[in-house]
């Protein structure tokens, strides 16, 4: 028989779906007889041809008819819609604002998201581009190093000639730039080689890119530096000078760059002016590492970055000493990834996202308008059994379930298209305060490109599928003559039925952010209030300025002391917690092995230890240093002294030991103080008052409530003895609470979705209740007359719900558990997990539920019996 | 009344040539013979359709036959509506072919 081959299955397929089966009956029948005839005349191969050929041609004018209907009933449809927003005001506003909201941190997370990944990515050849970082064998593990040793971009040129161009930058920040007379302090100077344009691209104003740094004289201005050096003037050909070494002519001004760079750059100079005065280290030499100087590389078109790779480990071998080969080994990293990778973000010079963050977000994004969007599919599923007879008399007049299907698809249409411009706009608002909050700053913008509109026609798409198909499918499956006759109740099919199981997630969600929250607060609270181990508080730090004299800081100290105001001032190169750090190694001696560990310096003055309230376990505190000191005497703290195999601290005073290239001695051992934030360990520190020449950091104790005046003091004594040089000033305990801002802003934003979640979620339950009421009436009515009380009513009513949240919270704990187990791993000292955090986010999740419970069953428990039994 | 098209006037044409035997398959076999103008089922489909929504014509549902898998054939007639569509048509037909004679 005809009918069963696959060609009429395919004419079924695609005549069916867009016809109603009356007409498809008689036009089967009609494509069948023809089908035949033909058939009989021309063979099985003409007729299958023709009969593929019929339908495929028929299908447009179908189609478009098809419309053509669809549209003379939209308008009926949208009307209708439009009635039931206006009708159930509560229901509609519960919907519109919930998806609103969920909609609103999903655009804004993705903005947010863009615009991480989008770092870099305004060069070119951003494909092409790596920049070669370094990991080494170091006694403490591999370190990662995104800084290159200054004649590596030379020996890569001669050595790869298949790469297109290799550049090599030295970034410096805080400098002194001096225009006739006028002094400017300046951030982010690149000092760039004559590939650096071949290899990154900067739109030039004024000037070209071409020849550029050729001449050492060569600079190049950002607008906003122009404009701040030399104001309306046109600055090419001026003249400057940088920190009163190097001199600098104007050669081009570039439009300000993108801020989403890894190289944040607000001057260029040529590299070909440093000396190794300036830079501070000899910059021929192998011998030294600069944290400013980087090297990249630009990869020809379609050429593998495997295929450099290979070729490594024969360079290392050709250029360099076996054991540096054995110890480290270069690694290139692609230019768009620096950005999201914080193994190398120690030394960055922007601040690094890391993946892992990038992911989180987009799943709280997700997971907030998964929530929303079940939050709609409750509530109109709940709303649907009022509307049953809706259908029932649709259904008798003549409507189809495809009809029906697309009228509820419609109605979804207009509330999603309502909450989309609610969010669209909401978010674009938000959009700048959001910036700020995230900590990246960026200007984002919903408005900006053309990709953001695909993006948003997707998510609408998609929701508009997610919450419409299956309520609408529900609704349109409704039986007339039942839901006449009051039948439909929406009454579950089982314990785990779906609505059921939606409730119960959109719980776990929530569930999971509140029992993070509190342990992420915990934590942070913990971090901030453990004892450092030295005195933290009323201690601001100044900069020292970067000229080799310590008598000169001297004075200033002394200066400062004769402020009653001021209980003390000490010179070192840091304080205790402080990212200025010097490290070097020391061994035992006797040497045994070749055991090396590393230790950080602390160069110090005579009153550091007391300054900072360090607690001396054992020997003397430095005395002051006079000239004829030879003998290197340290204090060093009880995780050091342990490294030497000493567990006694009196014992540990006298002790020699190699530290660096000199033999030291124990003066004193002082307790164990936090020298980095909370997520490294303590490292083993030697305080020293040999190496003054490292002093960086003036550190001054105020002793008063009225810090202004003392620091205008500090401030007008600088000035009178480093004129030249800005003074800059940090409170230390501020500078510490900074070192956590990365997990403060995990914790806004965790603490802000876990309040939307709770609200979104509040808000369902408010129409969820609401219609578990309207289908109790009558039992409520029955049970008031038998003599329940209004509270055995709630207990009835909130029964379900606090079963739900029980499941729920039993769900997220093992879930809420192992993510925030794995957060609180990055702390080297953390709080422990308690069991209490859970119990309170459990209670706090049920008082929750159920005061929005009883706000709308406490009416139904209250109402009239006689009119509940009335109701019909 | 909206004036009718070319191809609707000939599909109520066709329909009024066949008879008791207007239905999908004969019509369109009908305007190929006549009229040069092969339609697809679709578009011949979906005319009807129309014709039928603005009342021109009515269909009545045939006997079963054997030979076009056992199912039913949807017939056509045109309705009064119809008639005087045609007419109007035709008063309209001969007023612009006026003297058009003449030429030969």
């Amino acid at each position: 028989m005809s009918g069963n081959s696959k060609i009429w299955w395919f004419t079924r397929l695609l005549l069916k779906s867009f016809m109603d089966n009356y007409d498809f009956y008689f036009l089967s029948g009609d494509l069948e007889e023809v089908y035949l005839n033909k058939k009989t005349k021309n063979g099985k191969f003409a007729a299958e041809t023709w009969l593929l050929f019929q339908v495929i041609i028929s299908l447009p004018p179908i189609l478009t008819d098809n419309l053509f209907w669809s549209l003379s009933m939209l308008k009926s449809y949208i009307k209708i819609a439009y009635r039931n927003i206006i009708k159930n005001k509560v229901y509609s506003f519960i919907n519109i604002f919930g998806l609103s909201i969920g909609l609103t941190c999903c655009l804004i997370i993705f903005l947010f998201v863009k615009y991480e990944l989008s770092f870099d990515s305004f060069h070119s050849k951003a494909d092409q581009i790596y920049r070669i970082n370094s990991n080494s064998k170091t006694p403490d593990g591999i370190s990662k190093e995104s800084c290159t040793r200054f004649p590596l971009a030379n020996t890569i040129r001669n050595d790869f000639p298949q790469l297109e161009a290799v550049t090599h930058v030295f970034v410096q920040t805080g400098v002194q730039l001096e225009v006739d007379e006028k002094t400017f302090s300046q951030d982010d100077i690149i000092f760039a080689d004559t590939s650096f344009f071949n290899v990154f691209d900067y739109e030039f104003v004024l000037g070209s890119p071409d020849g550029m740094f050729k001449n050492p004289g060569d600079a190049v201005l950002t607008e906003t530096t122009a404009n701040k050096l030399f104001g309306d003037e046109s600055p090419l050909g001026k003249t400057f000078t940088l920190n009163k070494q190097l001199v600098f002519n104007v050669a081009g001004v570039i439009k300000d760059p993108p801020q989403n760079s890894s190289l944040p750059v607000q001057m260029f100079a040529s590299i070909y002016a440093l000396t190794n005065e300036f830079a501070g280290i000899d910059l021929d030499s192998w011998g030294q590492l600069h944290s400013g100087s980087r090297t990249y590389i630009l990869l020809p078109e379609n050429t593998n970055i495997e295929s450099i790779e290979k070729q490594l480990p024969e360079f290392m071998k050709k250029n360099f000493p076996p054991e540096i080969v054995e110890r480290s080994k270069y690694v290139f990293q692609p230019l768009k990834e620096i950005h999201v990778n914080t193994e190398y973000g120690a030394d960055s010079l922007n601040y690094t996202t890391s993946m892992e963050t990038i992911v989180i977000f987009s799943i709280v994004g997700l997971l907030t308008l998964l929530i929303a969007s079940i939050n709609f599919i409750n509530l109109s599923i709940a709303q649907s059994i009022k509307r049953a007879k809706e259908v029932g008399m649709r259904k008798v007049i003549g409507a189809n379930r495809n009809q029906l299907f697309r009228q509820f698809m419609g109605e979804t249409f207009v509330y999603t298209l309502c909450s989309f411009l609610i969010s669209v706009l909401l978010a674009n608002l938000l959009m700048p305060y959001a910036g700020n909050y995230l900590g990246n700053n960026s200007e984002l913008s919903l408005f900006d490109s053309w990709e953001i509109g695909f993006y948003l026609l997707g998510v609408f798409i998609i929701v508009n599928l997610l919450t419409g198909f299956y309520p609408s499918i529900i609704l349109s499956r409704f039986n007339p003559i039942e839901a006449f006759r009051n039948k439909i109740t929406g009454k579950k099919t089982g314990v785990f039925s779906l609505r059921n199981g939606l409730v119960v997630f959109q719980f776990v969600i929530s569930q999971i952010l509140i029992v993070s929250t509190i342990i992420v607060s915990y934590q942070l609270e913990y971090v901030k209030n453990k004892d450092l181990g030295f005195n933290k508080q009323k201690i601001v730090t100044v900069d020292l300025p970067d000229i080799n004299d310590v008598s000169k800081f001297k004075v200033y100290k002394n200066k400062l002391l004769q402020n009653t105001n001021i209980s003390d001032v000490s010179l070192s190169g840091g304080a205790p917690l402080s990212d200025l750090v010097v490290n070097t190694f020391f061994s035992k001696i006797p040497e045994e092995g070749e055991e090396r560990f590393n230790v950080w310096l602390k160069p110090v003055d005579e009153n550091y230890i007391k300054t900072f309230g360090l607690k001396l376990l054992a020997g003397e505190p430095f005395k002051e240093h006079g000239e004829g000191d030879t003998v290197y005497k340290f204090v060093i703290n009880e995780t050091m002294m342990k490294k030497l195999g000493i567990t006694d601290p009196e014992k540990a005073v006298g002790q020699k030991f190699k530290f660096s290239r000199v033999v030291g001695q124990v003066q004193g051992v002082v307790k164990d103080f936090h020298t980095a934030s909370l997520q490294s360990e303590i490292k083993s520190v030697a305080l020293s008052n040999m190496y003054q020449k490292f002093f960086m950091q003036a550190q001054v104790k105020i002793k008063t409530l009225d810090d202004k005046a003392v620091i205008d003091y500090m401030k007008s004594a600088w000035e009178d003895l480093f004129p030249d040089y800005t003074f800059n000033f940090n409170y230390l305990e501020e500078y510490i609470n900074n070192l956590y801002s990365v997990e403060e802003n995990f914790f806004n934003i965790i603490k802000v979705f876990a309040v939307l979640a709770i609200l979104i979620g509040c808000l369902g339950l408010i129409g969820l209740v609401s219609f578990v009421t309207i289908q109790k009436t009558k039992e409520i009515g029955v049970r008031k007359v038998l003599g329940a009380s209004v509270s055995n009513i709630l207990t009835i009513i909130s029964k379900e719900f606090t079963i739900n949240v029980l499941f729920a919270n039993l769900i997220a704990w093992p879930v809420a558990w192992y993510f925030m187990n794995g957060w609180l791993q990055g702390f080297a000292y953390r709080v422990s997990i308690e069991w209490w955090m859970f119990a309170a986010a459990g209670l706090a999740a049920l008082i929750i539920t159920l005061i929005t419970v009883s706000f709308q069953s406490v009416k139904a428990a209250y109402s009239n019996p006689v009119e509940a039994l009335k109701y019909e | 009344m909206k004036t009718l098209t070319k191809l609707e006037e000939f599909v109520l044409l066709a329909i009024l040539n066949l008879k008791e035997n207007a239905y999908l398959v004969t019509i369109q076999e009908y305007l190929e013979k006549q009229a040069a103008n092969s339609l697809s089922f679709g578009t011949l489909h979906v005319l009807l359709r129309r014709l039928e929504h603005a009342e021109l014509i009515k269909h009545y549902v045939g006997e079963a036959t054997a030979k076009r898998g056992g199912k039913a054939i949807k017939f056509y007639e045109i309705t009064k509506v119809g008639v005087a569509a045609l007419k109007e048509i035709e008063k309209v037909n001969s007023a612009m072919w006026v003297n058009f004679s003449e030429l030969n």
